[in-house]
């Protein structure tokens, strides 16, 4: 069982989020969330978390900064990261993948998409 | 790299459909709701005191300005339960972060699209407001004593959910940009 943590800034879209994986056939454990990518380094900490959906544009630090501290920390280097974002444009895609995501789904988003995208990760 | 070529122009009207793509697209795929967006045109009165939801993105790049959503609040209470798949109440504030979500959406994605043409630009957070009568007049001057928007042109794209209860209409405006021929209303088909 995999522990997931989401990073968004909306609590809707945590919520949404929180009921697709709920409702997704993956051996999916504990969801966790957090408001910004602070908030995610400090739950990162404190769990053990196996894979992060971010998005990019949040308050304090953003999707990108929070991929690129996970990816220098040794303990977190190999945890799987995806970024949900509205962010669609070529140049972000491309910073998010060079930076380690594995995968990038674009807002606005139906469940199906998030699966799929999900579903080479378990 | 971005291979793309950058062309410092949008004409109005791939604006009025930058919009209309991405405000449909975000209630087709997140709202299960079809909208159909109307003839658009152009409207440079000031607004007058309002009542509803309002919700606020800023841009920058080398386009300066802000994309508003607004909407009464029972229809934003309307847009959030479809969203969330939960009823809410009008001074939930979930209803609030609904609606700067969907803001969040298709803002997003019109710059996106922008982007393409004058390179990167940057986004806000959105900032939601509720009131019962508020004036956009006041914050029109406050922007042109900035001189951060040098014209106040406007985009606005106004949808509503077919057959919903409450009716209502979303209206997105985009202030500052460089040339008042931007300004334009796409608005619901009767």
């Amino acid at each position: 069982m995999l522990d997931v943590l989401i990073v968004d800034d909306s609590a809707a879209i945590r919520k949404i989020l929180q009921r697709v994986l709920r409702q997704a056939d993956m051996p999916i454990g504990s969801v966790f969330e957090a408001g910004d990518g602070l908030e995610a380094l400090e739950t990162l900490k404190k769990q053990k978390i196996g894979l992060v959906l971010s998005d990019i544009n949040m308050p304090r630090m953003d999707g990108l900064e929070l991929l690129s501290r996970v990816k220098a920390e040794e303990a977190w280097k190999n945890l799987p990261f995806v970024m949900i974002s509205t962010e669609s444009g070529q140049n972000k895609v491309l910073e998010a993948v060079e930076l380690g995501a594995v995968g990038y789904v674009r807002k606005p988003f139906t469940s199906e998409q998030i699966k799929e995208k999900l579903s080479g990760l378990f | 790299m971005l291979t793309a070529q950058i062309n410092d122009s949008v004409s109005q009207a791939e604006m009025v459909g930058f919009n209309s793509t991405a405000t449909r697209d975000a209630f087709s795929t997140m709202l299960g709701q079809e909208i159909v967006p109307a003839e658009a045109f152009v409207k440079r009165s000031a607004t007058t005191a309002a009542s509803g939801v309002v919700s606020l993105m800023g841009l920058a790049g080398k386009w300066t300005g802000t994309d508003s959503l607004s909407c009464s609040a029972a229809f934003a209470c309307r847009l959030s339960s479809l969203l969330l798949m939960d009823e809410c109440d009008s001074r939930d504030e979930n209803v609030l972060d609904g609606v700067a979500e969907i803001t969040n959406m298709i803002v997003g994605n019109v710059e996106s699209e922008i982007e393409q043409r004058l390179g990167p630009m940057g986004l806000t957070v959105p900032t939601v407001i509720f009131r019962n009568k508020f004036s956009n007049s006041k914050c029109r001057k406050q922007q042109v004593d900035r001189g951060a928007f040098p014209v106040g042109g406007r985009v606005h794209a106004r949808a509503a959910l077919p057959g919903s209860k409450p009716r209502g209409c979303w209206t997105l405006r985009t202030t500052g940009l460089p040339d008042p021929s931007f300004s334009a209303n796409v608005s619901e088909r009767d």
